[in-house]
């Protein structure tokens, strides 16, 4: 089963199911999400584009069983279990990179 | 010169490593992402890191403290004080200055084995105990410490070895006043507790193990003696963390043992496309620490169709109870299975009668792999030892509560301190959580007894959901009233967004119960 959380897939599905988002602002919405989704006590200035996400303690590997999901069916990729990597999920840049990369694939 | 000691460490942990140097000597035994090492390599530098500590100044029988993260210094510090006579202390990398202060006071270590970050918050220890060694990892080392890169230049004889019957480890497990205990294990506990485990699991010297427990952890520790004792070779990890790379390594390793508690299972079976990966090369899955989820199970199968599973149950005072032999589970759900081999269980009742099948009671183990003792606690050492079938021997009750089926297989009840009286009736903590964790979108689930005027206790219930996932109490309340017994219904039920773990990953109660 999926779960996705409805604020935030309603409030970016018109943007980003275009191709043209410039990587700033897939990095925006990526940090939206992720504030939105582990971050609820924090607020969202508190992390940097380039913060570790797993040293920081914001992401734990329990998260990637909703991660995964919610970034197939927001941009439309089919993930690879060995995607989930430190090169492509250690920080919201990252994420943002890997992104960009799967949707020109 | 005759060596008078040459033969004297038969039957100790150290025996299983000169033995697999000298016969396999280009045989993998640790590696990580960034450094192998063959036996020859491993024991050449346990062996260094041994001279090293006596040299300076460590005395056979000297109690050492390690606090590493998983990797390759962790295993040669493990190996190397058993080399030189003394008994490690396995600490979690993340503890905290008041706990390891308690610690390093209650078994009076002569040393601390540390990374060069945990330099900062050692000064109120080294103050406490002015005799205390620091030795720590990495270039950055104090004057006043000792650096771990030092002490593997010494080289040279050990001296006397450790007997069978030495003390070989204190592990510190925590106690329901706070304060931790420390369960002694001599190497011929140790030894004995990893020829049993090895034999169900059906270990060689060909297997790959991986694993992300930390080695500060028993279940973590057991997977380096594991492979030590039968010559196989350890893959090391620092944790879960990113889990498409443990994918990698699984499947490009030809890993063939996996050891995990459920979350690891639940984040890999999470992973998209696992089937276009050759996982043929696992043969054994095992795990413990609480039981997997029937989905998880059926995942596992259906992913690897020919790996075993084990279930398994142990506690630290004797590292491991029992095992679900593999063949049992359809027909066994929920039991975690019969006594390791080498050892005997029992199910006893408050007057220290055997009960008869399906009751439930204290369970009874006996067998080498019975603890010692708490180190410096006489008391609480008497309360989980027993007398024993003879008068040399200690039985452990356990103080948990299962109970056997006719044919002797165990099922886990509840720990014996957890059982809530409410309205006058026993509630088993878990027979309540299996029911929350059934209920959809609930993680973790931690029933706890608080005190009540008019129920005795009130039976509460701590809930996280998964992530994303928005939980009514409502709904599980109506949910648990249509599958439990009226007096196991919850109380109160309290969302959390994620529920406090202890430093091994179980939910911590402890802190709940105050909430």
């Amino acid at each position: 089963m999926k779960y996705h959380n409805p604020i935030i897939a309603a409030g970016v599905a018109t943007r980003s199911s275009k191709n043209t988002d410039s990587i700033q602002e897939l990095r925006n919405e990526i940090r939206e999400y992720i504030c939105a989704s582990f971050m609820q006590l924090r607020r969202s200035d508190d992390i940097a584009d380039t913060d570790d996400l797993m040293e920081t303690g914001i992401l734990d590997s329990l998260a990637f069983t909703e991660i995964i999901s919610e970034i197939e069916h927001r941009y439309g990729i089919a993930m690879r279990a060995i995607d989930v990597t430190q090169e492509n999920f250690g920080s919201i840049s990252a994420i943002a990179d890997y992104v960009q990369r799967a949707r020109t694939i | 010169m005759y060596n008078v000691h040459e033969r004297s460490d038969l039957g100790s942990l150290t025996c299983a490593l000169h033995r697999n140097a000298a016969e396999t000597p280009d045989h993998l035994a640790i590696w990580t992402s960034t450094r192998s090492l063959s036996y020859r390599e491993f024991k050449n530098l346990a062996q260094r890191f041994a001279c090293g500590l006596l040299a300076s100044g460590i005395k056979h029988g000297d109690r050492i403290a390690i606090a590493l993260p998983n990797g390759v210094e962790a295993t040669i510090a493990i190996y190397g004080i058993l080399l030189a006579g003394g008994a490690f202390v396995p600490l979690n990398p993340s503890i905290k200055t008041d706990k390891l202060a308690v610690i390093l006071a209650n078994c009076s270590a002569s040393a601390l084995i540390s990374t060069a970050s945990f330099a900062d918050m050692l000064a109120p220890v080294m103050a406490a105990q002015p005799n205390l060694r620091v030795i720590l990892t990495g270039n950055d080392v104090p004057g006043d410490m000792l650096s771990f890169e030092r002490l593997l230049e010494k080289d040279g004889v050990t001296g006397k070895p450790p007997l069978e019957v030495d003390l070989a480890a204190i592990i510190y497990t925590s106690g329901s006043t706070g304060m931790p205990k420390g369960v002694t294990m001599t190497h011929h506990n140790m030894v004995f507790a990893s020829a049993s485990i090895s034999a169900y699991l059906q270990m060689t010297a060909d297997d790959r193990i991986l694993s992300v427990l930390p080695l500060s952890f028993d279940y973590g520790l057991y997977q380096l003696l594991l492979c030590v004792h039968v010559g196989a070779s350890l893959f090391l990890e620092p944790g879960i963390r990113f889990p498409g790379t443990l994918v990698s390594r699984i499947t490009t390793h030809r890993i063939t043992g996996l050891p995990g508690v459920p979350t690891l299972f639940q984040v890999l079976l999470s992973l998209p496309s696992l089937g276009e990966h050759d996982w043929s090369a696992l043969r054994f899955i095992t795990n413990t620490g609480a039981a997997l989820h029937r989905s998880t199970i059926q995942g596992l199968r259906t992913l690897l169709p020919n790996a075993n599973l084990y279930a398994m149950y142990g506690q630290t005072e004797c590292k491991r109870v029992c095992y679900l032999p593999p063949a049992e589970i359809d027909r066994k759900p929920g039991s975690v299975g019969i006594a390791i081999p080498g050892t005997e269980v029992w199910i006893e009742d408050d007057t220290g009668h055997k009960v008869a099948p399906g009751e439930v009671g204290q369970l009874m183990v006996r067998g080498p792999h019975v603890m010692q003792g708490y180190w410096n606690d006489p008391e609480r050492s008497a309360k989980r030892l027993r007398v024993g079938h003879w008068p040399w021997e200690r039985t452990l009750a356990t103080g948990d509560l299962f109970r056997q089926d006719a044919e002797g297989f165990l099922y886990f009840m509840g720990r014996s301190d957890e059982i809530i009286k409410s309205r006058g009736e026993k509630v088993s903590p878990r027979e309540v959580e299996h029911v929350l964790l059934e209920a959809p979108g609930v993680l973790d689930a931690a029933v706890v007894g608080v005190p009540h005027d008019v129920l005795g206790d009130a039976v509460w219930a701590h809930v996280s959901p998964h992530p994303g996932i928005l939980l009514n109490p409502r709904d599980l309340q109506l949910f648990c009233q249509a599958r439990l017994e009226s007096h196991l219904v919850p109380f109160k039920i309290v969302i959390h967004e994620q529920l406090p773990k202890t430093p091994n990953g179980k939910i911590d109660k402890r802190a709940l119960a105050v909430t």
